[in-house]
């Protein structure tokens, strides 16, 4: 079989037609992980130090119902715990933006049916996020 | 109110918090050297020493997965050895696992916490059985041809290390791979664990990926599907503070020192040991459910 011939059709037992990710995307997301990370232990760090300086006693057993507007006013207030809450977000928004990035990488590679696998998980990670706070 | 050793309230907290960070640390440590999820130490901890609602304790190791699996994928996707596609197409199947297993939990067990409880009966069990026994399944050079993974064209190679070989593989078994993805999913959503121990096997086993890909891509996939479950958490209202910050960070700061220790394997002694906590923790955890503890 000539090279020109059926150059769509992968020959059989052949893994040389996987595509795998080129090595400058799979960079930006290693380091967007660590980044990510790492910036939540710096805020958690932080605010951990900051709350056992000055501890007022709370019921700290609790569960808390996470909302922006709470978290905006505990900033205003130099409240430590909005510091910990930060760290919190930036580790839980950390694999939402890997998906986010992975989404455009695969825009990028025109890897069609890639983008849609991406664009699926990212929905679904937004739909957790809209059915967690709906009841 | 917290009170430790008449220490006061604000003294106590901080004791707390101490005891929360170095146990997170060693779990992390445990982690990342046996493969085995932090989240299997933690959540029997907080339920069985601290008295946590179940969902808290559950909210709160799921965060911290979080943290230990992206670090670690940090490493491996730099490294090639995450399969980056393969773990996106799994994901499908785990986010959807995840976010109706926290879904379950959250909301359908909010008042039935002793079932989430004699849950982690077997959740802890299963794992630690797996980590003594699974082998290491080889790669075969022409597996069964699986559609699905042709049109998608998974596979790839990458270098071990050990022999110094580029191994190339080519994915099959997408169905059976999506199916256990997605039971490990509900498991990880439903219980706070990280559920490698499932996707490691379903992708060695039954999919013709080699052992250290799995591995890799394994950890990668932790992360987002512990989002998805974490996110019906924090929106939920199930997530305490101070519980899980210290542990996520002390997790996180475990997982990356086991980092240096990664490549050695694991003697047998300390994988016996570690699986005789767990199985400890089990029997505290159905001593628990039934009543017998408090």
């Amino acid at each position: 079989m000539s090279a020109a011939e059926a150059p769509q059709a992968p020959p059989p037992g052949a893994p040389e037609e996987a595509f795998v990710m080129p090595e400058r995307y799979r960079l930006v997301i290693s380091r967007l992980l660590l980044v990510g990370v790492v910036l939540s232990a710096v805020l958690i760090a932080i605010g951990l130090a900051a709350f056992l300086l000055r501890v007022p006693p709370a019921d700290v057993t609790q569960g808390v119902r996470f909302r922006l507007a709470l978290l905006v006013s505990e900033l205003a207030h130099g409240d430590p715990r909005a510091v910990l809450w930060l760290g919190l977000v930036a580790l839980v928004l950390t694999p939402l933006t890997r998906v986010i990035v992975s989404v455009v990488a695969f825009v990028r590679l025109r890897d069609t049916a890639f983008v849609a696998l991406t664009g699926a998980v990212l929905v679904l990670l937004l739909v957790s996020a809209i059915v967690g706070g709906a009841s | 109110m917290l009170d430790v050793l008449g220490l006061g309230p604000s003294l106590s907290v901080g004791v707390v918090i101490g005891f929360l960070l170095a146990f997170a640390i060693l779990a992390g440590l445990a982690g990342g050297v046996l493969g085995l999820g932090g989240g299997l130490f933690v959540v029997p901890m907080l339920v069985l020493v601290f008295r946590l609602t179940p969902t808290v304790a559950i909210a709160a190791s799921l965060v911290s997965v979080i943290a230990t699996s992206s670090g670690a994928a940090s490493t491996y996707v730099g490294e090639g050895l995450s399969d980056v596609r393969l773990g996106m197409f799994l994901e499908i199947a785990t986010v959807l696992g995840g976010l109706f297993g926290a879904l379950v939990t959250v909301f359908l067990l909010a008042s039935a916490q002793q079932v989430l409880i004699f849950a982690f009966v077997p959740a802890v069990v299963v794992p630690a059985v797996l980590m003594l026994r699974t082998p290491h399944v080889d790669v075969l050079a022409h597996p069964p041809a699986d559609p699905l993974a042709r049109r998608l064209r998974l596979g790839g190679s990458y270098h071990e290390a050990l022999t110094g070989e580029t191994v190339r593989y080519e994915v099959t078994g997408t169905r059976v791979g999506l199916a256990f993805s997605a039971l490990a999913g509900v498991v990880s959503g439903l219980l706070g664990i990280g559920g490698g121990m499932f996707y490691v096997p379903a992708m060695n086993t039954f999919m013709n990926v080699p052992f250290r890909v799995a591995s890799a891509t394994s950890n990668f996939m932790i992360g987002v599907t512990a989002t998805a479950s974490a996110f019906v958490y924090l929106f939920g209202g199930s997530v305490a503070l101070f519980w899980t910050a210290p542990i996520a960070l002390g997790m996180f700061l475990g997982s990356r020192l086991s980092a240096g220790l990664h490549r050695t394997v694991a003697h047998h002694a300390l994988k016996y040991a570690f699986a005789g906590v767990l199985f400890f923790a089990a029997a505290l955890m159905m001593l628990r459910g039934l009543g017998v503890i408090a």
